[in-house]
């Protein structure tokens, strides 16, 4: 117990102040606070709520500056308790914390054990431990589920529908993001992590492409956004570890933005459905521009951060697979965000019936101003990012060619929205498995395993006999052979 | 050392088997039967705690009735059998005091007298067909008491655990039989150097037997199978001791046993570990679809002991002595959780399907927080003594170069932690239909609380045990 307390004491006496953690731990804080503050604007929250708000978003900024082991893993849980009080004051509480709390749980005692096996190896608990494989296997099964990485995704996808609109701003804006710094800080830079996050960025995208709901769609495009930061920060390249870093601490902001936006629309339109939102553009001018620099920023359209952190990832990574995936994933982020701008904002036709009046909400100044101070952010990341992080290429900028070549993914993507987006949608309805019925497959093929399991478990005692023998003979036979 | 501990191994065996006969004869029921057994293992807890400084010294090695080893029988009085003896007294007394003055209970008593009789004599034997002897005391006791329920699925238990423990028995007995007949001695310190000096396929494969006899009543796999039927015919308290006392009983002749053949040990470390790793496997899997509540406590044996086993098929000292830890450590949690389940009785319902059971309305708290306590050592969470332990052994294996097997014990926990999650959420759920006859309140909360209260108190000094437990298996090896 003394050496737990020792090592926590040295988190906070020599706290780890590597640029990279700083940075995420600034950009976890920021928007953190923006959102809290969004959502004190927004609606009305119990106390308990706030103290679990505070503490995950303090947690979570917290968390990079950690030295070792012991205390990377209790301020990793703390994030966990926040997220799990906060749940508790939701009005699906038992439902959100059944579906929420098994991963988080698992996912805690894979880190331990994980670190549990690189100590045995290492006999130091300082961090990024060398350590045995088998540890780095749970640790990184560990931190693929807190990041959500397909096809662990689900409690996140699962629990971000159907907490309130301002909860899933607060989470969105810490939970995945410390999973993808667990990546930077506890794992090996690898070509694996390269293509797997490439993987996950393009699946996450097309998953997207599907849903009709806002929230879901959201949800996949955090994950298809983790893919890009994980192919980032797994990667062996110094570079591509930066960019990755950077790219984690944008989508902190666009996405806040994008679910403060849904936040904010859901109400106005009366319906999360995405065909149904209409005529957002002609009625709050300020969600408008919120939402356009949300989508740009998202799909990498310069000059917003988005494209500065992707376009250094795609010049930096080691593996074309993971640059050509990325692309792809690119180009479909553009054509789900323009579909989200045209139904919701920019199609014409008739206003739906009007419901903010009831719901009395978004006439409060405060919430978009916030919207708009993000959008902003989202712009001026993108126009100096060196301010922001100072360890990015001196060569990091937009330049007038590196502006036109990077919009041509983007308008690409827009372009098969208005033009092929029908087909798109009918191929993947039919070829994509659900995400839910990927997860029910496995599932059910681990219950049909335990099943057969138990069927020869049938308490006959002359098939016990037989394996008893069977394992004896087993036995016998090492013996006679072994050397 | 004076006289009395030179024959103090002796008495360790002698005085529970007298106690058989006395309590039998003397007693009816009740406290009569209750407080006379209680004091015989007072009795023995005091001998094994006053000869304790001796053997942490040097091992108190008796040679009964004057005949040397070899010919006569060998007593090894050592750290070893003072950690278990210590750890199966405790589950022995609990079992004792949790137990219903019933008609019943002047059997009950007599037969648990034997099996302590028996499981003491298993731990300090030196002499292989004593050991022999020993096994089928233990054994011929706890079949009588998992058919002391006296319903059909008691008998049952009791048939299949009778045709598997005698099928251990014969392996056993042919085993030391081999081993007699080609080293010549039966005494374990003199086959360590006779079995290295003459090795050959007869001695190999008869050690492989008595090996393979102990992983049956361990419940490994695949020998594992009658582990759980046996457990859930029987009543909460045998099986408690069941997976307490026997387990750590056996656990430790296999220790004195591999201890004396290490080469063969070494050839056999794939095979065991293999056998470890599945019994993990296994195990924790078919927890997780038990209907009943002793079926999955049993199953979660299996995967325990395999831990243990992991550990010790390792090969290096700390690793064993890790091993053992966690097995000392499982007895009394398992143990704990069996005499909770008593508490299940005393809502008037007699199944212990997992739909059905649930905490009385009396001192529902204390209850849900005994098996919360109970259940968190059993999954490895802090600060209990379970924690600790299991801790160990997977640092412990992983330094002797089993990662996966490491990886393995870590992950099992997070398989417990989703079937004892289910089994918590059952036992604090209200809505079930008021049974028409409740029993009576529990008055033997007492016991498991005091198990308890041991994971509990014991996790703060869980250094120096695991220190005593290195200190038990260095002095073991140095013996042989």
């Amino acid at each position: 117990m003394s050496g737990i307390t020792a090592a926590l004491a040295q988190t906070v006496n020599t706290p780890y102040t590597e640029p990279g953690a700083v940075f995420v731990s600034q950009a976890i804080l920021l928007f953190g606070l923006l959102a809290l503050a969004f959502v004190a604007l927004h609606t009305k929250r119990s106390t308990l709520w706030w103290v679990g708000a505070v503490v995950h978003v303090g947690a979570g900024a917290l968390l990079p500056y950690t030295a070792n082991m012991a205390g990377f893993f209790v301020i990793w849980e703390l994030v966990t308790v926040g997220a799990a009080i906060v749940l508790v004051c939701e009005p699906d509480a038992d439902g959100l914390l059944r579906r929420y709390l098994p991963w988080q749980l698992l996912a805690a005692a894979l880190l331990l054990s994980g670190f549990a096996l690189q100590f045995a190896e290492s006999g130091s608990i300082a961090l990024p431990a060398a350590g045995v494989t088998a540890g780095r296997v749970l640790i990184g099964i560990a931190v693929a589920i807190k990041a959500a990485l397909m096809p662990l995704h689900l409690w996140m996808v699962e629990t971000y529908v159907r907490v309130r609109p301002g909860t899933a701003v607060i989470l969105s804006a810490v939970a995945t993001k410390i999973g993808v710094f667990g990546v930077y800080r506890l794992l090996p830079g690898s070509i694996t992590l390269e293509i797997l996050g490439g993987i996950i960025a393009t699946v996450a995208v097309l998953y997207a492409l599907r849903q009709n709901r806002l929230r879901p769609f959201l949800a996949f495009h955090i994950i298809s956004q983790v893919g890009y930061m994980i192919a980032g920060v797994g990667s062996a390249a110094a570079v591509a570890q930066i960019a990755g870093l950077y790219h984690l601490g944008n989508p902190i902001a666009y996405k806040g933005l994008l679910f403060m936006v849904v936040a904010l629309m859901v109400p106005m339109t009366g319906t999360s459905n995405i065909y149904s939102t209409r005529g957002m553009g002609r009625r709050s001018f300020v969600l408008t521009v919120a939402a356009i620099a949300g989508a740009l920023s998202i799909s990498g359209v310069p000059p917003f951060n988005g494209y500065i952190s992707k376009s250094l990832l795609q010049s930096s990574l080691v593996s074309p697979v993971a640059v050509h995936l990325l692309t792809i994933a690119g180009i479909g982020t553009a054509l789900s965000f323009t579909k989200f701008l045209w139904h919701g904002f920019l199609r014409p036709g008739p206003l739906p019936q009007a419901h903010d009046v009831q719901e009395g909400l978004i006439v409060k100044t405060g919430t978009r101003t916030i919207t708009a101070v993000l959008s902003l952010l989202c712009l001026l990341m993108g126009l100096y990012p060196r301010s922001f992080f100072a360890e990015l290429p001196v060569s990091t900028g937009i330049t007038g060619q590196s502006f036109l070549s990077g919009l041509t993914w983007p308008i690409a993507g827009a372009a098969l929205f208005f033009i092929l987006y029908g087909p798109i949608l009918r191929v993947l309805l039919v070829t994509l498995p659900g995400s839910n019925t990927v997860v029910s497959l496995l599932r059910s093929a681990g219950t049909r395993g335990l099943q057969l399991m138990q069927r020869q478990h049938s308490g006959d005692i002359r098939r016990y006999l037989g394996w008893a023998v069977g394992g004896t003979l087993l036995l016998w036979t090492w013996v006679v052979l072994a050397p | 050392m004076n006289g009395l501990f030179t024959e103090l191994p002796v008495l360790l065996i002698v005085i529970p088997l007298a106690g058989v006969p006395v309590l039998y004869f003397t007693a009816r029921r009740g406290l009569g039967t209750a407080l006379p057994a209680l004091a015989v293992i007072l009795f023995v807890v005091i001998l094994l705690s006053s000869g304790a400084r001796d053997a942490m010294h040097t091992p108190v090695v008796t040679a009964a009735g004057g005949w040397q080893p070899d010919l006569g029988i060998g007593l090894q009085f050592d750290l070893l059998a003072v950690a278990a003896m210590l750890v199966t007294s405790l589950i022995v007394a609990q079992a004792i005091l949790s137990h219903d003055e019933t008609s019943g209970a002047q059997h009950f008593r007599t037969l648990l007298m034997l099996l302590y009789a028996g499981s003491n004599g298993l731990m300090l034997t030196q002499d292989l067909f004593n050991a022999y002897v020993f096994i089928e005391i233990t054994s011929i006791a706890s079949y009588a008491l998992v058919a002391g329920k006296q319903d059909r699925g008691g008998f049952e238990s009791a048939f299949k655990y009778v045709v598997m423990g005698s099928f251990a028995g014969l392996l056993v007995l042919w085993g030391i039989a081999g081993l007699y007949l080609t080293t010549g001695t039966l005494d374990i310190q003199s086959l360590a150097s006779r079995f290295e000096a003459a090795p050959g396929a007869v001695a190999s494969l008869s050690a492989a037997a008595v090996i393979a006899g102990l992983l049956i009543k361990l419940g490994q796999v695949p020998f594992h199978a009658w582990k759980a039927d046996s457990l859930s015919g029987a009543s909460y308290t045998v099986s408690a001791l069941l997976s307490g006392v026997t387990t750590t009983a056996f656990f430790v002749l296999l220790l004195r046993v591999l201890s004396a053949l290490p080469s063969l040990t070494v050839s056999l470390a794939p095979i065991l570990t293999t056998i470890a790793g599945l019994s993990i496997i296994t195990g924790h899997l078919m927890a997780l679809r038990q209907p009943r509540y002793s079926r999955l406590l049993a199953y979660s044996s299996v995967a325990h002991v395999g831990y243990g086993l992991l550990a010790v098929s390792s090969g290096a000292v700390t690793a064993i002595a890790a091993g053992l830890f966690h097995i000392l450590v499982h007895a009394i949690m398992k143990s704990g959780l069996f005499f909770l389940g008593r508490s299940f009785l005393h809502t008037g319902n007699r199944s212990d399907r997992l739909e059905a059971i649930v905490f009385p309305e009396q001192h529902r708290t204390l209850h849900v927080t005994l098996y919360v306590l109970l259940a968190m050592s059993m999954i490895g969470i802090p600060p209990v003594l379970g924690f600790t332990s299991k801790w160990y052994a997977v640092l412990e294996t992983a330094r002797a170069g089993y990662d996966t097997g490491a990886a393995l014990i870590a992950l099992g926990g997070a398989v417990a932690l989703v079937y004892y999650l289910r089994v918590g959420l059952q036992l604090v759920h209200r809505g079930l239909p008021e049974l028409s006859s409740p029993g009576p309140a529990s008055k033997r909360l007492p016991v498991p609380i005091a198990g308890t209260a041991l994971i509990l108190l014991l996790a703060a000094f869980s250094d120096r045990l695991l220190g005593f437990c290195v200190l038990a298996v260095v002095q073991l090896m140095e013996t042989v």
